[in-house]
This record gives C-alpha cells, structure tokens and sequence, in this order.
C-alpha cells in the first residue's frame, strides 16, 4: 500500500499529485465501505481525534464526525463557543490543553489564514485542516475532485468555472491548486470586487461574466457569498448580486449543453442559486455531501498510517 | 585608548579610507596619525581589519519606555542601540501616554545612556489622534528633534497641512509615514502573487504610493520639510526623486530590514515577518537598492519595533506588525548593498545625512573633537542567535542568518 508524502493535511498546495490520487483511490475503498449494511471498519479504533472548530461549521464537522466514527476513532469536539479562547486563552495553550489529554490528530478549522501551519510548527499531533479563514480547505477540494470524477469519468481535461466570492473563499484557492494538479482547467468568475488582483498568476482563466463562464465550463462550483467573512462591503446588495451574478434555470436553458452544478454548501438558497437549479438533475450538491464522508475517511486514514504506533 | 591601524570613514577628513592610530584620552580625541607614541599602559585595540566612522544616528525606533517596559525599556534600548553602533536614536512618539507634552520630552533625554543619546520626536497630534495639533514649538524648545505621529501615519489631510506650516517657525521636521489607511488597514502582507497563493490580505502598492503622492502635494502647497518615514515601492522612489529635481525639501528613509526579504518568505507565515511596510517583490528590492545608490534614500533606519511573545506566537492574522531592528541595521543592510553601494555612502546615510535633516551638530573625526564614534568590521559575516539578542524582545526575523558587517563598539 502507497503512503501519503505529508504528515499533516494542511492543505492541497502541500500534496503531490500522486497523494491526491491516492487519496481518491482509497476514498473509491471507503465510500465501498459507506454502502454495506454495516458502515464501520476497526481501522482507526487505537486513534483519538479531536475536532477542534474555532468557527461555525455544520456540515464539514458532522462530516468529519461521522468519518472518524465510521473508522473506529475514538472522537471528542470542541468549538470556541464553548472554549476558554473568549476568555482570552491562546490558540497554542487551547490545543496543548486539549493534546495532554493524549490526543493522536487534531481537526482544526480557524478563520486565520495560516493556524493550523502555525500548529504544526508547535505541537506533534498530526493536523488536518478543515478550513484557515481565506486559505486553503483541502477536504472540500479533495471531495469536490472526487465528486467531479464520479459523475464525469475524469477530471483530466475537464472545464471548471469556480463562480461567486473569490476573494473570501477558501475553497476556491484548494479548488483551483487540486483541479491544476489533476490537469483540469479552472476559471474563476465573479464580480471583480470579488476576484482578487493577482489571481491570473495561478494559471487560470478569469471571467466577470456569468454567461460566459457558463458557456465555457462542464462544471460550475458555485461559491456561497461569505457575508461574515466580508471586511467593509464588496457587492451593493444581494439582490443585485443575484440579478447580475446568481445562477436560475433560465441561465441554464439558454446553454447548448449541459453543465454540472456543485456548491460547497450552506447555500443561500434564491442569492447565489435559485432553488430550481440547486435541486435539479444537474445538481450533485447531495452527492459532494455523501463523498465527503468517504473523502476525510481517506484522509484521516492516511495520515494515521504515518502515525508511529 | 588607542586604536591601532584603523581604517577612518569620514568624507571630510583628511585621513578619510587611511588606515592611522587615533588616540582618545578622557572622551576626546587627541592625535590622529601613523605609528603613535602614547603612555604605558594606555589600553590597545588592534583595529587592522576594523573601520571607525562617526557614531550611526536611527531616525526610526520604538521603545516601551513609558507605558510598555516589558517590550523595551529605555535602559535595553540603549544597551541594543550601542551593541547596534548606534549613538543616537530618534524615539517614536508611540507611547502611552503619548509624547505630546514637554515634560515628556525633558524625561526621554534624561533617559539616555551607555554612551546613547535618545532623541525624542513630538508627536504630532493630540493622542496621535490625527485631528488637532499637538503644542509642536514649545516641545521643539524642550529638544524634540522631528515631528510625527510615528507608527500611525497623518490621514487628516488638513492637519498635515497646518503642521506643515506650522513647523516652519522652528525649520522643524516633519516624519510621516505613506499610507492610504483605506487601502491598507485589513492587509497582513505585500499585496502580490503570494498574498493571493496565501489566502492573506494584501497591503497593496497603491496604498504607499497614493498617500506619498498626497504628501507632496502638500509639501509643494505649503512648503516645510517632510521626511518620508519607511518607503518600500519602486513607485515611492520614483516619486521622491522626482520630487526632489523639482527642489521639494522631501527626503526618506527605508528599513534596514528592508532589502533582506521577499513576499515570497512569508509562506512559512512566520510572524516576524510581519512588518509595515511589508516585505514586497524582486522590483521594488532593486529600486530600493537603486534609490540609495543614487542618493534618492537618504537614510537607513532600524525601524526598531519589539513585540512581545503573546503579540508575536500568534495567528499571522492575529500577530503584531514590527520586528526589533537596532542590532541586526548594519549587518543587514551591508550584506544587501555590499556589492552596489560603497561603504562611506552607506555610512554617509547613518551619520552626516540624519544630523543634517535634524540639524543635529555634524561628529567629525578629528583631533579635538568630542569621540562620537562607531568602531566596526564592515565586512565580517556572522550568525546572528536569539541567545545574543540584548533588547528585551525577541521578535527578529534574522534569528539564525548570516549578517555582514558587525560593529565593535561605540565610543560617546
């Protein structure tokens, strides 16, 4: 059996392109797994993981959850909710507190750009990046990869446009370094308050038309607009940016072909999607979701593998 | 004190680039020549690969002094500017209570030490709130030497108008720093190709070169001195010397640390990196280095900023700006200007330009004179360790790398 080249997943820009397929590989094996009456293989029954959300997160941590359970993993959670940080406790001194309760890996999300890599040069837990702020969010990009490569047959050569909030989206920067990696070829579009300058020097084709994104793409990924994540505002309003930027059915029915639809999730429902596109047969939004299980099941197998024990 | 064959730095003296003995006796200098003859046990330095310029002046530093001692306080200052060949050295108004008060000034004089003269600059603005004057004249009269609201840059466009003015009663100099606040407030690096590979906020060029633009405009209205604090643009330079030709008394600075990184570095997102101005690109490393050849910079200051642990082992988001500087200047900026600028060109920029923008007395080297001097070896390459730091903070991104140029001592 291959093993991954990094010890932690910090993000996409870290892999080779062989542990990217690796991990696809070994995520085809689990989502096997997800799909017989029992769900749960032994594998990681000697691990603890702690799932570490310094910001709000519904899905990737339920997906994160449901992953490390299915693997045998013995789980504990913690949210800055409930976490000493309001307190004015330090991002270093919460881990090491949660780590000397002898913890294995670490599930972080953070809004800072950069926490887990600061993490990583601290403390010796294998980390996994579920999110840093603006950065990268690897697993989102690995199962968004495999989600593409299930409903097309491949991912080499095809057409993604990533369309909506650039700028404050880190699914959009693990996105475009996964797809090149994988030889897709990616676009971003948006309006151009939203698309950062300098985005060009990733090699990769920049639109401020949704139509002609569209036109040119066989998937769309569609980004949800992080009004949290905003500082000062970017688009006047949401209506606007639903007239001019959202994506509905009748944008879909001008096209001369048909285009897959994903979106990371949560959607806002009617701003960046119409209901009637997100729920349709175009869509594999569900589907992103159930990969993602089988995707950080991977993942975390993976890295455990490097794990001396 | 005797040194012995040292190599004198000093455009307007006779002995300039000659390697003589100097002989102090009690503080002054008494003969200057080849071979001397002085009495027994007069202590010996042997300065064959050493050069002795006039004591280095810092037009840029940051102390706790009053209100943040556990960063730096006046007596580690001191200690880190002497161990830097630094004899004097312009104090930031970034206290608290903020320097806008005589008595303030009276008291960081008093605090000088270690052969270091500590000179204050008046701040600006009331609490550096950037909206009414501060009494400039009568802490000129205290021994403020410069006027600025230091770390924080004048957006009140019609306060920089009136102090401008103002100032003009004294001959008093202005500092500020280049800064569109708008464009830069949420930036944590150089807005580039890596800020955007990062997922961090960009301080984009714009916001320098559009605040330097507003500067000299005024400057040209009002007329006055204007001293541009830590430039870092290829356009900064460009601007400033154009400025210049056209005979505005504009002048500038960059940070010794300046030329010694790249955006690119911070992909280790190792916060003391992070500094204001940021780290930028190849092109602007090259007009910076172009700008000092060419007399555009007149000055190189340490930019001396320490931060604690709890500001700096942080999210890079989270973490300080600033790096501590004073002891690290010269080997940084001499490794990065060795093969394009000479050495008394440099040396020029640490001592006779900053006394002549500060109307500060010119240090000679000569006999009679008063000894304001820095012994150094400007070309011995040295490790630089967090053991050795003797400022009171730690946050050096030089920790570990090879610096050219160390200093010996000062003598003041």
């Amino acid at each position: 059996m291959n093993s991954i080249s990094v010890r932690h997943l910090l993000g996409i820009k870290d892999l080779q392109e062989t542990d990217i397929q690796l991990i696809l590989e070994t995520a085809d094996r689990f989502k096997e797994v997800l799909n017989r009456p029992i769900k749960k293989v032994p594998s990681l029954r000697d691990i603890t993981i702690a799932n570490v959300f310094f910001e709000n997160s519904t899905r990737t941590r339920l997906s994160f959850e449901l992953a490390e359970r299915r693997l045998s993993a013995d789980t504990l959670n913690f949210s800055s909710a409930q976490s000493s940080v309001k307190k004015g406790e330090t991002l270093l001194d919460t881990v090491n507190n949660i780590l000397a309760m002898k913890v294995d890996m670490l599930v972080m999300r953070h809004a800072s750009p950069g926490a887990p890599h600061f993490l990583s040069k601290h403390i010796n837990a294998a980390i996994v990046n579920a999110g840093d702020g603006t950065h990268e969010h690897p697993t989102q990009a690995l199962l968004d990869a495999y989600s593409i490569k299930e409903k097309l047959g491949r991912i080499e050569g095809v057409k993604v446009a990533i369309i909506g909030d650039i700028s404050h989206s880190r699914v959009a920067l693990s996105n475009i370094f996964a797809l090149k990696k994988l030889g897709a070829e990616v676009m971003v579009c948006g309006p151009k308050t939203l698309i950062p300058k300098y985005i060009d020097s990733l090699g990769i084709k920049v639109s401020f038309d949704v139509r002609q994104a569209l036109n040119w793409c066989d998937v769309a990924n569609v980004l949800r607009i992080q009004l949290e994540r905003q500082q000062g505002k970017n688009i006047p309003s949401l209506r606007e940016y639903t007239l001019y930027f959202g994506i509905n059915k009748t944008l879909l029915d001008e096209l001369d072909k048909e285009i897959v639809i994903m979106h990371p999730g949560p959607i806002n429902r009617g701003i960046e999607l119409s209901s009637d596109v997100a729920d349709s047969a175009h869509s594999i939004i569900l589907q992103q979701v159930e990969n993602g299980v089988a995707v950080r099941m991977a993942v975390l197998y993976l890295l455990a593998e490097k794990i001396g024990r | 004190m005797l040194l012995q064959t040292v190599q004198i730095i000093d455009k307007t003296s006779p002995f300039h680039l000659q390697r003589t003995d100097i002989y102090f006796q009690q503080g002054t200098i008494v003969a200057i020549g080849d071979a001397l003859k002085v009495p027994e046990n007069t202590p010996i330095i042997d300065c064959h690969e050493l050069s002795m310029s006039a004591g280095w002046v810092d037009m840029c530093a940051w102390s706790g002094g009053v209100g943040y001692e556990h960063r730096e306080d006046f007596s580690s200052l001191c200690r880190a500017a002497a161990a830097g060949g630094f004899t004097e050295v312009l104090i930031l108004p970034n206290m608290q209570p903020f320097v806008q008060h005589k008595e303030s000034i009276g008291y960081i004089r008093s605090q000088s030490q270690l052969g270091v003269q500590l000179l204050p600059i008046a701040g600006l603005s009331v609490q550096g709130q950037g909206e009414e004057m501060t009494e400039l004249l009568d802490m000129y009269h205290a021994g403020a030497v410069a006027f600025s609201d230091g770390l924080l840059p004048v957006t009140n466009t019609a306060l920089l108008l009136k102090c401008l003015l103002y100032l003009q009663h004294c001959n008093g100099l202005l500092i500020n720093r280049a800064d569109e606040k708008h464009l830069s407030k949420y930036g944590q690096m150089n807005e580039s190709e890596i800020s955007v590979f990062l997922g961090l906020k960009g301080i984009p060029h714009l916001a320098e070169v559009l605040g330097l633009q507003r500067d000299l405009h005024l400057l040209g209205y009002t007329g006055g001195r204007l001293h541009v604090s830590c430039i870092s643009t290829a356009e900064s330079v460009a601007l400033i010397r154009e400025a210049k030709t056209r005979g505005l008394a504009v002048s500038c600075d960059i940070a010794a640390h300046q030329l010694s990184f790249l955006d690119q570095a911070m992909q280790s997102f190792d916060t003391n990196l992070k500094v204001k101005p940021p780290f930028r690109g190849e092109a602007d490393r090259q007009a910076l280095l172009q700008g000092l050849v060419d007399g555009t910079i007149d000055h190189v200051c340490s930019a001396h900023l320490p931060c604690d642990e709890e500001g700096k082992k942080l999210e890079f988001d989270l973490a300080d700006f600033g790096c501590i500087g004073l002891e690290t200047a010269f080997g940084a900026i001499r490794k990065a200007t060795a093969t394009y600028l000479p050495l008394p060109d440099l040396i020029e920029k640490m001592t006779t330009k900053p006394r002549q923008l500060l109307n500060l007395p010119q240090q000679r080297i000569a006999i009679g004179e008063k000894a304001n001097c820095t012994l150094f070896h400007p070309n011995q390459t040295w490790t630089f360790s967090a053991a050795a730091i003797v400022s009171k903070s730690q946050n050096s991104p030089f920790v570990g790398q090879t610096l050219q140029g160390k200093v010996v001592k000062v003598f003041s």
